[in-house]
C-alpha cells in the first residue's frame, strides 16, 4: 500500500524464547515472558491491540483498565508500541528495558503504565525484560523481520526502515500482506490467476453415501462420552431410568443388560431468538460465554445470548452433562436464573447460584429478558407417504 | 457493527441484504482480485473472531477451487481486524427466494437442479453444503448457481448451533437427523434439497403447522411431526418430494446427482413451463 509511504514500520527483528511478539497494523507487542497460569490477561491485551482504534485513545483507556484490576487478572510485564507521523508512542508496563542506540533509557518499574514518545531519528531500538539479556546476533544473521503476525519470541530489536522500500514481491496468496491492516486469501479464479497457472484442486475424500458402509452416519456431534445404559428394542443405547427410548420413544422393558457406549444428544437447547443447539456436552450460557475458562479449554461449548440491555450476565449460567441427566447451575449472576416446567406462564422458580438443579425436557429457562427450551424429539406416526 | 463503508481494501456500495450469519454488500473490488467485474458481493460474517479463520479458509479454498459452474465463483476470503468478510460473484437476477423477474416453473425446477449438481460436486470434493435453501440459490444470466457453504459456524470456540432457523422460517431446511446429532452430510444437504423442492412446487411449507409460531413452539411442533407433502402433487412429484426427506436418511436419494436427474426429468414434462409457485424463505 503506497499510500502509507512515510508511516512505514521498521525491520522487526525478534528475539528467540517464551514469550510472545505481535505485530499487526500500527502496533507492536512484545511480552517477554507468559506466566504459567493465567492466560487470559494476555489474550485480553493481544485482543485489545488488535481492535482498530483510530483515535488512538481507546486503546490507551482500555490498557489502563485492564491494569487497574485486582493482580491476578494483570498482565505480565509487556510493553507495547504504537506507530505515529514521525514518532514511536511506547507504553510499558512491569520491569522492561528500551534501549535507544545501545543506550539504556530507564526502566518503568515505578508507574503501572509508563508511557513515553520516541522521536524518529534512531538506528537501532531494542525492548526486552529488564536485566541480562542476550544480544539479538543470531536475529540478525538470520535477517529475521516480522512484517506481522503472533510469534513466540522474548524481545524485539527494531531498524528503520529504508528511505524507499522496495516494492512487495509477489507472495503467495496465503502470506499475510505486510503494512495493511487486514489479511486475504485469495480463492477460485482469483487464486488461480495470481499464480499465473490452474486453480489448485484441493478435496477431501467424498462424504459418504448413507447406508454405503455402516457406522458413517452414526450420531458424533462433540466429543465421544461413554455412558452405562440399556439397549431398547430398536437397539438405541439409552437412560436406563426412563419409561421410552430417549432416541424413538419405544417403551422400554424392564431390567434390560446395562451396557457401556457412546451417550446420544440428550436434546435441543432453543434459544428465543431461535438458534438450536444440540446438547452433547457442558455449555457456558451468557452474554459472552467465550472467555470463561471451560470454553476457553474446550471443555464446554459457548451458548451467546445478545443482550443489548446487558440483563444478562456475561458468564450467566451453565449446563452440566452427567450420565444422563441434564444440570443447570446459575453462576452468581446479576439478575438470577429461573425455570419452569409449565411453558411461558410459569411458575418461575429460582435457580440457586452454585447449586444445580436437574433439567426436564420440556422446561423454560429465564436468564434476565431471554429465555431457552430444552426439549427432545419424540417419534411421531410416520405419514403414508413414508411407508 | 455499525454503518461501514467498506473493508479491508473493498469499497461497499450498498447493503445487499443480511443473512442468519452476517451482511452482504455490493462493493467495489481491488484490483489485486484480478477480476474485471464492477461489481461484487461481499459478505461480512456478524459472528466476531478469527480464530478458524484457516478452517474457513480450507473450506472456501476446496469450494472455489472446483469450479464448478453449478456454484457461485468466489474471489477473496480476509480477516480485518476482528471480522471475517469474503466475496463472490455478484448474482445480479436475485434467488429463488427472491427472483429479480418472474420465472417459469420449468426455470425453478431447473434451478433446483442445478444447485442440488453444485451440492453434488461439492460433496465429491467432501464437504457438506449445510445452507440450501432457495436464498441461497443465486440467479445470473448463465443460469442458478448455489451459493457459498456455511461457515460461521468453524469461527470461535467450538459454536455448535444448527443455525437459527426457528425464526426466519427456515427451521424445515434443517434436517432432523442433525438434532438428534448425526452429522452433515448428503443426506442433511439432500433433505434441504427436498423442501426447497417442494416449495419450489406447491408455494408453501412442508410442515404447515410451522407457520407464524414462535421458535419455542416452532420447535416443539417439528420435534413431533413428519412432513406432510402438499395435496396438489401429481404422483411424479410427490415421490421426488418424499424421496429427499425421508425420514430414514437410507432410503433417501443416495446422492444430489440422483436428486438432480429427477428434478430434471420433472421440468421436462409438458406443462412444467407455466408461471412458478410463489416461494419464501
Amino acid at each position: 500500500m503506497s499510500g502509507l509511504t512515510g508511516r512505514e514500520w521498521p525491520r522487526v527483528q525478534v528475539s528467540p524464547g517464551s514469550g510472545v511478539v505481535d505485530r499487526h497494523s500500527d502496533i507492536l507487542l512484545v511480552v517477554p515472558a507468559l506466566p504459567r497460569t493465567g492466560l487470559e490477561p494476555v489474550r485480553e491485551l493481544l485482543r485489545l491491540c488488535r481492535r482498530p482504534d483510530p483515535t488512538g485513545r481507546d486503546r490507551a483507556a482500555s490498557l489502563r483498565a485492564l491494569l487497574d484490576r485486582p493482580p491476578p487478572a494483570q498482565p505480565p510485564a509487556f510493553a507495547l508500541l504504537i506507530r505515529g507521523d514521525r514518532a514511536l508512542r511506547v507504553f510499558a508496563h512491569g520491569p522492561m528495558a528500551v534501549r535507544i542506540d545501545g543506550e539504556a533509557t530507564g526502566t518503568a518499574g515505578g508507574a503501572p503504565l509508563d508511557e513515553r514518545v520516541v522521536e524518529d531519528g534512531w538506528r537501532e531500538l531494542t525492548v526486552a525484560a529488564d536485566g541480562p539479556t542476550g544480544a539479538p546476533e543470531a536475529a540478525d544473521a538470520l535477517g529475521l523481520d516480522l512484517e506481522a503476525g503472533r510469534v513466540p519470541g522474548s524481545a524485539v530489536t527494531l531498524h528503520p526502515a529504508p528511505a524507499s522500500p522496495e516494492p512487495a514481491a509477489a507472495r503467495s496468496e496465503t502470506a499475510l500482506q505486510p503494512v495493511v491492516r487486514f489479511r486475504s486469501v485469495l480463492l477460485g479464479e482469483s487464486a488461480a490467476r495470481a499464480r499465473g497457472g490452474k486453480p489448485a484442486r484441493v478435496r477431501r475424500p467424498p462424504l459418504p453415501v448413507v447406508g454405503a458402509a455402516p457406522g458413517d452416519d452414526a450420531p458424533s456431534t462433540g466429543p465421544e462420552v461413554l455412558v452405562e445404559g440399556v439397549h431398547c428394542a430398536r437397539g438405541h443405547l439409552t437412560d436406563p431410568g426412563r419409561p421410552t427410548c430417549l432416541t424413538c420413544g419405544t417403551p422400554l422393558a424392564p431390567g434390560g443388560q446395562r451396557i457401556a457406549g457412546p451417550r446420544p444428544p440428550l436434546g435441543v437447547l432453543v434459544t428465543d431468538g431461535g438458534t438450536i443447539y444440540p446438547v452433547t456436552g457442558d455449555v457456558v450460557i451468557g452474554r459472552d460465554p467465550d472467555r470463561a475458562p471451560e470454553v476457553l479449554t474446550g471443555r464446554a461449548r459457548p451458548l451467546r445470548l445478545s443482550d443489548a440491555e446487558r440483563s444478562t450476565s456475561r458468564v450467566h449460567a451453565h449446563l452440566t452433562v452427567d450420565g444422563w441427566r441434564v444440570l443447570l447451575t446459575d453462576d452468581g449472576s446479576a439478575n438470577g436464573t429461573f425455570m419452569s416446567g409449565s411453558g411461558a406462564a410459569g411458575p418461575w422458580l429460582p435457580v440457586p447460584p452454585g447449586a444445580p438443579v436437574p433439567l426436564a425436557h420440556g422446561d423454560r429457562v429465564r436468564l434476565g429478558r431471554r429465555q431457552l427450551l430444552f426439549d427432545t424429539w419424540r417419534e411421531g406416526v410416520v405419514p403414508s407417504a413414508f411407508r | 457493527m455499525s454503518v461501514v463503508d467498506g473493508i479491508a481494501d473493498y469499497v461497499f456500495l450498498r447493503e445487499l441484504g443480511r443473512g442468519e450469519d452476517g451482511r452482504v454488500y455490493l462493493a467495489r473490488p481491488p484490483h489485486r482480485l484480478g477480476t474485471s467485474a464492477d461489481a461484487v458481493a461481499v459478505k461480512v460474517l456478524t459472528a466476531g473472531g478469527t480464530d478458524g479463520f484457516d478452517a474457513v479458509a480450507d473450506e472456501l479454498g476446496i469450494f472455489a477451487g472446483l469450479g464448478a459452474p453449478e456454484l457461485i465463483p468466489m474471489y477473496d476470503l480476509g480477516a480485518d481486524g476482528d471480522l471475517v468478510f469474503y466475496a463472490m460473484r455478484h448474482a445480479a437476477a436475485g434467488s429463488l427466494a427472491a427472483p429479480g423477474r418472474d420465472l417459469s416453473r420449468r426455470e425453478e425446477l431447473l434451478a433446483v437442479a442445478r444447485a442440488a449438481r453444485g451440492a453434488h460436486a461439492l460433496h465429491e470434493a467432501g464437504l457438506p453444503h449445510r445452507a440450501v435453501r432457495p436464498g441461497n440459490i443465486l440467479l445470473d444470466d448463465s443460469g442458478a448457481v448455489l451459493a457459498e457453504p456455511a461457515v460461521a459456524h468453524l469461527l470461535g470456540h467450538g459454536r455448535t448451533h444448527l443455525g437459527t432457523g426457528a425464526r426466519g422460517g427456515l427451521l424445515e431446511f434443517v434436517d432432523p437427523q442433525l438434532m438428534r446429532g448425526h452429522p452433515a452430510g448428503r443426506a442433511s444437504d439432500i433433505w434441504a434439497l427436498g423442501v426447497t423442492l417442494h416449495l419450489v412446487l406447491t408455494g408453501h411449507g412442508l410442515f404447515p403447522a410451522l407457520v407464524s409460531a414462535d421458535p419455542f413452539t416452532a420447535v416443539r411442533i417439528y420435534l413431533r411431526s413428519h412432513p406432510e407433502p402438499g395435496e396438489d402433487l401429481t404422483d411424479g412429484e410427490r415421490a421426488a418430494v418424499a424421496t429427499a426427506v425421508h425420514p430414514d436418511p437410507a432410503r433417501r436419494y443416495r446422492t444430489a446427482a440422483d436428486l438432480a436427474a429427477a428434478v430434471e426429468a420433472l421440468a421436462r414434462r409438458p406443462g412444467s413451463d407455466r408461471s412458478g409457485g410463489r416461494i419464501r424463505s
